[in-house]
């Protein structure tokens, strides 16, 4: 096996792949990157087993074959390598010369055939528009459990639901849904409802971010994938039942209140500063067109600030995690927002002023 | 007697951890809920709910056999943090009226309110008013027992069970006490209770035919004890701090043994009851005593202290275990054994504010 290639484009295949490469894998093959040569591009390739990806990229082939190198060591090398073309020879028992200008590093690999296969994707795809998509994840993706003993909720659920696309996560503190009306067909699997995995929805995010055209979605059983023409993402689903949210959600009710978002946002991070650090409990009271929001700290001292907003409902005083509101105020666009509350102990549920499809649900604390 | 002019109240939560998650989980509400272990586990129930105890479920029992009762149970972990926090609420509540308060537990507790904060004449007012600023504050229901003692308030709490409160006045005391099964007495076990009704002693009013004498004869140290009880006498005082040294439990053998697997059969037992205890009160001890009294009434007591705190029921047990090697049972016949745990880490966290969590089932 023998190809060149230009440090760049080399460095940049390696960045995408840093994510997924898990430090402390007990399969050292794990570890590495595969890298696969033949006609004019190679193709580069990380796992573990739970999220995969695999890009191809142009180079100059000499000869075709395979090789997997660490690929924490190779993405160290690379980086520092000046911007030249870099040859890559492959030796017998897995070694790799890697030359560059006046540099040659000798690397020891490990057997290509070790190398976890990468599963074969359902033809039949579905195109969707990465906008959305991107829309969606960043709507949802902070109220994802990190709670490993809560499995179910690690990640965000996927649901089709009549003409609409459904993106749900939750905490078990709180909760965040999208829905979008999706274009096209899509697998029945979206009829039954998906969980992608945190760290799946991470790298897709990434890729999102970093490409131009729209994507195609691919699902083979419990594998999702999601592929423009140069790169394939491909992620297992979350084994286990996303709890039914239809039923956590409140009605939107009489007591509603509309505030100014940016207001509303600098306000919370401002009283929070003296809240509990730990549980960032703020209390929020709600009278005829004023939201009031205090914080103590027995150690640090107390906070009070005052908002005008529109309100003709109940009055009423809430605690909540002042962290939780901030996170959905950061993602929403829009000037307004509309804040619902039954009463005290009640969760809130808010939603931007404009889009009646996004929400957020957040339970209250007892402060 | 002066012990008459006391206003003692006992209020003692309803289904407490049971009922804070019907609250909290409306899905539970109306359903067989239990709190503890899980039904495939070795746990045991901490409380179950009204709906649940129709099934025959009570507290200390194994979930599998809770389980067996009533499949359609809800089997919840219990949220100590939680229980904790509204614990703190009622004792509040309660300091509202006196400073006279002797918790028992999360759920329970002693309040003396002869002389009260709001200075209300009459005790019922008190009870009355205590339990509906629990409802109001915690969506929650006591039941409370009124009297002029420790005894005679805490068993009236149990008689209108949920949401009951009974009164026992110096007047009514005598009948009360007469009409009251005899398992009803606090301290009387199941062994105490056979031995009683062997003396033909079924009631509180067959209780108060026997001289002082012959229940000293028969009980022992306990003998004033209940001669006193059956005459409405108990002077213990409400203690607002009393602090629980040690955790343990014991049990009077129905037949003396000198079988080792009989003895580790009730060990094990007496071991998981100690660790739902302990959980029970967030806590675990440092050192474990093994108590064993043997068939001619010697006791010996063995002790291990441990370096890190024992608090599970398959800790205990091998502790015990060994300890029990450490005496001469099985050479000789054993009559009652008890495991304790003491040097409690009462370091109990106490929550600043609580995360509620969203209502799924």
């Amino acid at each position: 096996m023998k190809f060149n290639i230009k440090k760049e484009i080399f460095l940049k295949a390696l960045t995408k792949v840093q994510g997924i490469i898990e430090k402390k894998h007990t399969l050292p093959i794990l570890a590495n990157v595969l890298i696969e040569v033949s006609n004019d591009e190679i193709i580069v390739t990380a796992t573990d087993l739970e999220v995969g990806i695999k890009s191809k990229y142009k180079a100059e082939v000499i000869e075709d074959g395979k090789i997997t190198l660490s690929a924490k060591k190779l993405f160290e090398i690379i980086k520092e390598l000046p911007d030249k073309n870099i040859s890559f020879c492959s030796k017998s028992n897995f070694w790799v010369e890697i030359k560059c200008d006046k540099s040659i590093f000798n690397l020891v690999g490990l057997s290509p055939d070790e190398f976890p296969k990468f599963p074969i994707i359902d033809e039949s795809k579905t195109i969707i528009d990465k906008n959305i998509i991107n829309e969606m994840i960043e709507k949802t993706i902070f109220s994802i459990s990190s709670d490993e003993t809560k499995f179910n909720l690690t990640g965000i659920y996927i649901k089709k639901e009549n003409k609409n696309l459904n993106f749900v996560s939750t905490d078990g503190h709180r909760l965040s849904l999208i829905s979008k009306i999706i274009e096209g067909e899509l697998n029945n699997k979206f009829l039954e409802g998906f969980i992608l995995p945190k760290k799946g929805i991470i790298e897709l995010k990434k890729l999102l971010e970093n490409i131009e055209d729209n994507v195609s979605i691919g699902i083979t059983e419990n594998n999702f994938s999601i592929s423009n023409k140069n790169t394939t993402l491909i992620m297992r689903m979350v084994d286990g039942e996303f709890p039914d949210y239809n039923r956590v959600i409140p009605e939107k009710g009489k007591n509603v209140a509309t505030i100014d978002k940016n207001l509303f946002l600098h306000s919370l991070k401002r009283i929070s500063v003296l809240s509990n650090e730990k549980s960032k409990g703020i209390k929020i009271k709600l009278e005829n067109d004023l939201i009031t929001l205090t914080s103590s700290n027995p150690d640090l001292g107390d906070a009070k600030e005052e908002i005008n907003i529109i309100y003709k409902g109940d009055e009423i005083s809430i605690g909540f995690n002042a962290k939780y509101i901030i996170d959905i105020l950061q993602v929403i666009k829009d000037n307004n927002i509309y804040l619902y509350l039954k009463d005290n102990i009640s969760p809130g549920r808010i939603s931007p002023e404009n889009d009646d499809n996004y929400l957020s649900v957040i339970m209250p604390m007892r402060l | 007697m002066i012990d008459v002019f006391r206003k003692i109240i006992h209020v003692d939560m309803d289904a407490f951890y049971a009922a804070v998650e019907q609250r909290d989980i409306p899905q539970l509400r109306g359903k067989p809920v239990i709190v503890g272990g899980n039904p495939d586990s070795r746990g045991v129930v901490a409380t179950c709910s009204y709906e649940a105890r129709r099934f025959g479920i009570h507290s200390a029992m194994s979930c599998a056999r809770a389980y067996r009762l009533c499949p359609q149970a809800i089997f919840v972990r219990p949220r100590f943090a939680v229980y904790q926090q509204v614990s703190l609420q009622i004792r509040d509540i309660f300091h509202q009226y006196t400073d006279l308060v002797e918790p028992l537990s999360l759920d329970e507790a002693y309040l003396d309110v002869t002389i009260n904060k709001p200075d209300i004449q009459s005790a019922t007012w008190v009870a009355q008013s205590i339990c509906n600023e629990i409802r109001q504050k915690t969506e929650l229901t006591a039941s409370a027992g009124v009297s002029y003692n420790k005894f005679l308030a805490k068993i009236a709490s149990d008689v209108n069970k949920p949401a009951g409160l009974t009164v026992v006045t110096p007047e009514q005391a005598e009948g009360f006490i007469a009409q009251l099964p005899i398992r009803r007495f606090h301290g009387v076990g199941r062994v105490t209770e056979s031995k009683m009704h062997r003396l033909g002693i079924m009631s509180g009013a067959d209780l108060r035919q026997h001289t002082l004498e012959e229940l000293n004869k028969n009980f022992g140290n306990s003998g004033q004890y209940y001669f006193d009880i059956a005459r409405g006498i108990d002077l213990r005082p409400v203690m607002p701090n009393r602090v629980r040294k040690s955790i343990g439990k014991e049990t009077t053998l129905s037949e003396d043994t000198a079988d080792i697997g009989q003895m580790l059969t009730i060990i094990g037992d007496l071991s998981q009851r100690v660790a739902a205890l302990l959980e029970s009160k967030q806590t675990s001890g440092m050192t474990l005593t093994l108590k064993v009294k043997f068939a001619d009434f010697q006791i010996v007591t063995r002790r291990h202290s441990h370096e890190r705190p024992i608090e599970t029921a398959e800790a205990i047990f091998a502790l015990a275990e060994r300890l029990l090697q450490k005496t001469d049972a099985g050479a000789r016949a054993v009559r009652l054994l008890g495991v304790t745990l003491s040097h409690l880490t009462t370091d109990i966290p106490v929550v600043e504010s609580l995360q509620m969590e969203l209502p799924f089932v």
